[in-house]
């Protein structure tokens, strides 16, 4: 890990997932004027179009939607949704970003925070970063995240 | 028949909507600036599992013409639930599928609503959680329901599914509120949005305070142009009762007098809407009457009927007629309840 570096994880994703939180703690130490967080994941969406349309169909008539809707909704796309939580020592709540994309990029000081996320002490300590994985569409998806300190 | 609601401010609301602290697409300021330009009072700021934009929303103020509510969306895994009135987080992360029950009761113990958002949206893979799949908890033990989502909400089948679910818990006994949300996200969707009406108490109190009072109790109706009232009372006796209230028993015969007032939010839709008739419902039973113009009340359209005796449970009234041409249902109260719970 590069300096400043607190926490660098990788991990793989399927459908089974879905539905499920992934925590990973790690420790701030004292001093740092900027935390920052980044969560990447791919793919963003279920890509074979095939089985998109098989995946809506299914839904949908567990939905009670007909056919037809759900071969438009398989075409706009099938997203993954992955968001992203922090908490600081206590635990106290530091913010989510809850939002389509897969990138989310999150910086956290006393006075500021990216949209999402609450300004604050950064306490040195037992912080937490959380996965939520709210549903993985795609056979395989991967995520990184990233934790550093200013 | 006067009576039923006097004294009330009702207070135009829109009850869902989120900012760029989630996945809306408005900065707070640009949100309040909306609302005031629907002609809104209040707007609940229902951010997906944060409250990072309420401290923006609180300085705020009224600066805009309207106020914003605190809340919070919780989007969890196996449905929405929408916190409004809560001022901090609440945690849903630990939420398995029989969690339903816990949530609401920490809602309310922060002194906040819990409401059922968007109950038949169809969830995982479309919209994530979106659909209500919790289990062991029954919806009518929520505060409320959230009947009408998104625009034009008349015509969305999944809309319908959630308003038969709540006939079928007002049959049942549950004293359970409906209300609309646009779950705005940001401009560039077309239709009609509905507005909440919440009859609030008058006082130098803030807004949000009554407006979540006035839910609690029921005092909600919902359209998609003018606003609803409702009256029910009995012939000869002095005072009538509004959506929310318990008529107590008594030999009178019943009237029950639905209208449709203009407010300021609704001038704009006129050419869209026209309001035909009023359907006055009850447990197992129902009457309508055509609407119109109310003589006391400027602009307004107005129906009266005779119930018979056989009316129980409830009583709660429908305004049909047409939205763009085509038959709708444009506007609803909330039920009048008749005798014990
Ligand atoms: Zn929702
Ligand atoms: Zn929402």
């Amino acid at each position: 890990m590069d300096q400043g570096a607190l926490l660098e994880v990788e991990a793989r994703l399927g459908p089974e997932d879905s539905r499920s939180h992934r925590s990973f703690p790690f420790e701030l130490p004292p001093g740092a004027r900027e935390l920052e967080l980044e969560l990447a994941f791919e793919p963003a969406m279920l890509e074979d179009e095939a089985l998109a349309a098989r995946i809506a169909f299914e839904a949908g008539r567990r939905f009670g939607i007909g056919p037809e809707e759900a071969s438009r909704r398989a075409r706009e796309g099938l997203r993954n949704l992955l968001t992203l939580s922090l908490d600081g020592p206590g635990p106290s709540f530091r913010g989510c970003a809850h939002r389509q994309g897969p990138r989310v990029l999150a910086i956290l000081s006393a006075a500021a925070a990216s949209p999402g996320f609450l300004p604050g002490p950064l306490t040195a300590g037992a912080w937490r970063a959380t996965v939520s994985v709210h549903c993985v569409a795609s056979p395989r998806c991967s995520f990184r995240l990233r934790a550093r300190a200013r | 028949m006067r009576g039923a609601g006097e004294g009330l401010r009702w207070a135009a609301c829109e009850l869902h909507a989120h900012s760029i602290h989630s996945d809306g697409r408005l900065q707070v300021a640009e949100l309040a600036r909306y609302a005031a330009g629907r002609g809104l009072d209040l707007i609940a700021l229902s951010d997906h599992n944060t409250v990072s934009g309420l401290a923006e929303a609180a300085a705020l103020g009224g600066q805009y013409g309207s106020e914003i509510l605190s809340a919070m969306e919780l989007t969890t895994f196996y449905g929405h639930i929408l916190a409004l009135g809560v001022q901090d987080y609440v945690e849903w992360r630990g939420l398995g599928r029989e969690g339903a029950g816990g949530a609401v009761a920490e809602i309310r113990s922060r002194g906040g609503l819990a409401g059922i958002a968007h109950p038949f949206r169809p969830g995982n893979p479309f919209c994530t959680g979106c659909f209500w799949e919790f289990e062991g908890f029954e919806s009518g033990e929520a505060d409320y329901l959230e009947l009408w989502s998104e625009p034009d909400p008349h015509l969305a089948p999944c809309n319908a599914r959630a308003f038969e679910q709540w006939i079928s818990l007002l049959d049942r006994g549950f004293r359970v509120a409906a209300t609309s949300g646009t779950d705005y996200h940001g401009p560039g969707r077309e239709g009609l949005c509905a507005t909440t009406f919440l009859g609030c108490e008058p006082g130098p109190g803030a807004l949000g305070a009554a407006a979540l009072a006035a839910l609690r109790r029921g005092r909600v109706a919902v359209s998609l142009g003018a606003r609803p009232s409702l009256a029910l009372g009995r012939r000869g006796e002095g005072r009538s009762y509004g959506p929310g209230e318990e008529l107590p028993p008594g030999p009178g015969r019943l009237e029950a007098r639905a209208v449709l007032l203009p407010w300021r939010g609704a001038a704009s839709r006129l050419p869209e809407l026209r309001a035909e008739l009023a359907r006055f419902l009850w447990r197992g039973g129902s009457t309508e009457a055509g609407l119109a113009p109310d003589p006391e009340a400027g602009g307004a359209l107005a129906a009266q009927v005779e119930l018979p005796p056989s009316v129980e449970g409830y009583l709660r009234v429908e305004f049909r007629g047409s939205v763009r041409g085509e038959a709708a249902l444009i506007g609803f109260t909330n039920p009048v309840y008749l005798g014990p719970a």
